[in-house]
């Protein structure tokens, strides 16, 4: 299945002030992952005889066209963004036995977004990557260098915040199998999980956060602290700092001792 | 003919579970009446079985919040629908793990304890004269045969309105086409719940939409667990060509910039995973013990 990466030439008819230097990296990293063709610099985005846009067909019966569509065999499509469709059409069209999709990270320029076909390809079981994988977070290292822009914290994939739990059923489901409440494991995209405490934290997330910072709380006060952590996080509209939660961990000891 | 939705805000239930985020009840009424204000046609507002405070946080945004109707999460728990109808709202939405693993794994519960559950919950909500919604939770991953079995036991109990909640945002165009027609099919009233794990919450949404589901589901700025949910001024904008809402684009935009401040955990997050986690360590040995 051919996945072509366009982003460095489409950074660069944005405007980018591009990184040469991290190429090599980049180039890399992208292949780390499995992805079969990289546009280089000097490379059009969209050659001439690439199938371009369709940016609206999803609402049409999509499948039909698309299988009249390959028949014209295309060696490559780039499906357009404008209605916010791109990587769903991308999708799609690889459900429909179609290839030569052309991609840019996060979909910038307006593409469908690489990283999230490759997870898809993953998840679908037509490509699987390798269990545990920093390539995912390299990628996004030198995307952020290339392009000077951080991306957002909690971006499809590549976001850094993405396993970040607190509710007290996702935090349950961590206890009892991870799977339950995420799409892949951190590992597949060399993130981390991270516990914050709050509003809608339960028992589970509690005890798990005191064993994080090293001290055991007793089993019949947890009711107690999870009240206090609760209304805490309720009169600063934010969950608690780990600082913030030992405190009240403490007060609900009665002190320091 | 364009298809006519009604949208359900989940901002201040699935949305402010997102991690970082808590809001007082002087916030959540806030939000509430703005929400209303602007035309969404329900407000899942929290989980009453959370506590006292939260029961009273959710009489005081119903108050404020005019005809729009009202709904609470509940897990399928007689506690939870008890608290509930202490609560003060309209619907009662209760949540259905369909997955055997879910059942097994997170519940230690059989299919006919979950039915028999679901079937008690549901005789309270509708003694109390409140209406009913049942989501089926991670319906993404559930093969057939619990498809099909979920649908039998909600035409059995008389459920009307279905959600179909993608839990963890791993559906694509097809699949939701598909799951929408069949429950549309059995004759249900469907609303859609999708996530943006793979950046398709959008997409997904306008196939369900197209595809029958008559309820679509956002949160303001598409706030949510990990990546997200629909953001309601987006999915106004991209669904505009081909579906139509209740609440215009302009109010959408202009309530989603003057709630943005309210959104902000960009420090917050940073701090956290700066911090010395050890979760996956204790996810690996030690979990069993809690």
């Amino acid at each position: 299945m051919l996945l072509i990466d366009a982003t460095i030439p489409t950074l660069l008819a944005l405007g980018y002030n591009i990184n040469f230097s991290k190429l090599n990296k980049w180039f890399k990293a992208l292949r780390s992952v499995g992805v079969t063709r990289i546009r280089k610099p000097s490379e059009p985005a969209v050659a001439l005889e690439t199938l371009h846009g369709l940016d609206g067909v999803l609402s049409g019966d999509y499948a039909a066209i698309f299988r009249r569509l390959r028949r014209l065999e295309p060696l490559e499509v780039a499906f357009g963004d404008s209605k916010g469709q791109a990587t769903a059409l991308a999708i799609s069209w690889l459900e429909e036995g179609g290839s030569g999709v052309i991609a840019t990270l996060t979909g910038i320029g307006s593409f469908p977004a690489l990283e999230r076909l490759r997870v898809f390809l993953h998840l679908s079981g037509w490509s699987p990557l390798p269990e545990s994988s920093q390539s995912f977070a390299q990628i996004r290292e030198i995307y952020e260098s290339l392009s000077g822009q951080k991306l957002p914290l909690f971006e499809p994939v590549l976001g850094r915040g993405l396993f970040v739990g607190e509710s007290g059923v996702h935090v349950d489901g961590w206890l009892k199998d991870p799977s339950l409440y995420e799409p892949f494991p951190p590992n597949l995209v060399g993130a981390k999980r991270a516990l914050a405490i709050g509003r809608h934290s339960g028992q589970g997330a509690l005890r798990l956060k005191c064993w994080e910072l090293g001290f055991k709380y007793p089993q019949e006060k947890l009711a107690d602290l999870l009240a206090l952590a609760r209304q805490k996080a309720t009169e600063l509209e934010r969950s608690l700092t780990d600082s913030e939660f030992a405190t009240l961990a403490q007060e609900g000891l009665g002190g320091l001792g | 003919m364009r298809p006519r939705i009604k949208l359900v805000d989940a901002t201040l239930r699935d949305g402010e579970q997102a991690p970082g985020l808590a809001f007082s009840t002087k916030t959540r009424v806030f939000l509430g009446a703005l929400l209303s204000r602007a035309g969404i046609y329900q407000l899942e507002v929290g989980c009453p079985v959370m506590g006292p405070a939260e029961i009273e946080s959710i009489k005081a945004i119903k108050q404020s919040t005019g005809s729009t109707r009202v709904s609470a999460w509940n897990r399928v728990r007689i506690d939870d629908v008890l608290a509930s109808l202490k609560s003060g709202v309209d619907v009662a939405h209760l949540c259905a793990p369909i997955r055997e693993s879910h059942l097994v794994k997170k519940l230690g519960q059989s299919w006919a304890t979950l039915s028999q559950e679901l079937k008690a919950c549901l005789d309270l909500v509708r003694g109390a004269g409140l209406l009913a919604s049942v989501g089926l939770e991670d319906v993404s991953r559930a093969s057939s045969d619990e498809l099909v079995r979920a649908a039998d036991l909600l035409d059995s109990l008389n459920v009307k309105l279905v959600r179909l909640s993608d839990t963890v945002g791993v559906l694509t165009p097809s699949r939701t086409k598909s799951l929408v027609s069949y429950f549309k099919g059995r004759g249900f009233t469907v609303e859609f719940h999708g996530h943006n794990d793979l950046g398709l919450a959008y997409a997904n949404s306008l196939i369900a939409a197209l595809s029958g589901a008559e309820l679509l589901d956002v949160t303001v700025a598409g706030v949510g667990e990990r990546a997200g949910n629909c953001s309601l001024a987006k999915l106004i904008a991209l669904g505009a060509s081909w579906l139509d809402f209740d609440v215009s684009l302009e109010s959408a935009l202009e309530l989603e910039a003057e709630t943005e401040a309210l959104f902000n955990r960009r420090a917050y997050i940073l701090d956290l995973l700066n911090a010395k986690t050890a979760v996956e360590t204790f996810l690996k040995n030690d979990a069993r013990s809690v």
